[in-house]
């Protein structure tokens, strides 16, 4: 699980989205996007806190939605 | 080192497969040890491992614990055995805790008799398909020869008809085209779909890797990744591309492709026997197999075998420069068994190193004009 004061990853990688994650999170929309979904599922980490999900080799099936 | 309960449970329902895929990692890589187990898990081994893992579930009050049938080919044994499983686990677990259950497929086999089980047990179902009739019938046929396209797509209209298809697990091949075999998968249309590197490693190094700055997987999958985040709607999940988007963003991987979130999972074979991961299959013969089984140890002894403590996924057990490359935090070192080298060890990069940097930056490149775009309109 994230806190809600989480920053993303430190990997240099993104500028724009170097953004205390509350200010990140606050730009999703009611949208389908691919963004709009990865944000909102961020969101939902950090609020309800994520239960172990990996999968465990890369032939393991895909979880329902 | 302190032990780790498993959460996942790889359950090998049948050690045989009605298909015979060339690229396949249990009948034609390195280790051959399906020869010698039983076609189909016993009544015996069933309540054996269910009464494990209800042990397990009690002493590490476990919430969640997820139940993955697979094989060789699952449906091979039957729906019966498949209810049996399920009834068997579920009935031994605490009353508190959750068993997920999912089954992955060749999708040739299905038919009333085992949408009933899924349905009444809600088994989720994934389904392997490599792509439109063509791509998926190069590898994908049975012994003798013929191709299995049509009857996994008859396969995968009655799971989709029943509610219980969870999604598509695709191998990549490089050669075919990205973008029609993305177009061909959606065209099937799938909640979700996993993007596949072969199994491969250092000692069996993956096709197109000749050329020693080459990328050819990263250029492969940054031709889906442009296609798919550029869509003005999410056409399907990729699982690959979610967990390393939510990996830049701070948030968790669902796959242990990238990241260091963990599965924490054994694998049971037909005979009961315990294994640490599938994938290690296609390293050396035996090299997943902890010498223990649901017969004669608790689940406890597995986690704490030292090949399930090494399978964790940290920095420190990372290959020295791996540890202070600047996207670890989102590769994770890439897949165990991709770090196999010919030392016989894991502390070497990836063999994908470099198809998984690019692809990383390149996600990361998409994905800081989208967010500064919307930065831009917020302000």
């Amino acid at each position: 699980m994230i806190s809600a004061s989480a920053t993303p990853n430190p990997t240099g990688l993104l500028r724009a989205a170097d953004l205390p994650l509350d200010e990140l999170l606050a730009l999703r929309r009611e949208g389908d996007t691919v963004l709009d979904h990865c944000l909102r599922r961020v969101v939902q980490d950090a609020t309800c806190g994520s239960r172990d999900r990996a999968a465990a080799f890369n032939a393991a099936p895909l979880r329902r939605p | 080192m302190e032990t780790v309960p498993f959460r996942q449970f790889i359950v090998k329902l049948h050690s045989r497969c009605n298909l015979s895929c060339d690229y396949c990692y249990v009948y034609h890589h390195v280790d051959q040890s399906w020869r010698g187990r039983p076609t189909v898990m016993s009544p015996e081994t069933i309540a054996a491992l269910a009464r494990r893992i209800g042990e397990h579930a009690h002493r590490h009050e476990l919430r969640n614990v997820d139940l993955v049938l697979h094989g060789g080919e699952p449906l091979l044994a039957g729906p019966a055995v498949i209810e049996d499983v399920v009834t068997a686990v579920r009935s031994r677990v605490p009353s508190a805790t959750t068993v997920e259950v999912t089954l992955q497929t060749n999708g040739t086999l299905v038919d009333d008799r085992f949408l009933a089980v899924f349905r009444r047990h809600q088994v989720g179902v994934g389904v392997s398909v490599d792509g439109g009739r063509a791509v998926h019938d190069r590898h994908r046929r049975y012994a003798d020869g013929r191709p299995s396209f049509d009857r996994m797509a008859r396969g995968l209209d009655l799971l989709r008809e029943a509610s219980v298809w969870t999604g598509l697990l695709c191998t990549i091949d490089l050669d075919n085209d990205p973008g029609e075999v993305y177009a061909d998968l959606l065209a099937l249309g799938p909640p979700q779909i996993d993007l596949l590197l072969p199994l491969a490693n250092w000692v069996h190094p993956p096709a197109g890797h000749g050329d020693s700055d080459a990328t050819p997987y990263a250029d492969w999958l940054v031709a889906v990744f442009d296609r798919w985040f550029g869509a003005p709607r999410r056409a399907t999940g990729i699982r690959l591309f979610e967990s390393i988007i939510a990996l830049l963003l701070g948030g968790h991987s669902e796959t242990e492709a990238v990241g260091f979130d963990a599965a924490h999972a054994v694998t049971i074979e037909t005979d009961g026997s315990l294994e640490a991961t599938d994938a290690l299959k296609t390293t050396a013969p035996g090299l997943g197999a902890l010498g223990l089984s649901v017969h004669g140890h608790s689940l406890d002894e597995a986690a704490g075998h030292p090949l399930a403590c090494a399978l964790r996924r940290t920095r420190e057990s990372l290959a020295t420069a791996c540890r202070g490359c600047p996207i670890v935090a989102v590769c994770g070192g890439g897949q165990y068994s991709h770090r196999y080298g010919p030392d016989g060890g894991f502390r070497h990069r990836s063999v994908y190193c470099r198809d998984l940097e690019r692809l990383i930056r390149h996600i990361a490149s998409r994905l800081d004009a989208e967010v500064a775009a919307r930065v831009h309109a917020h302000a």
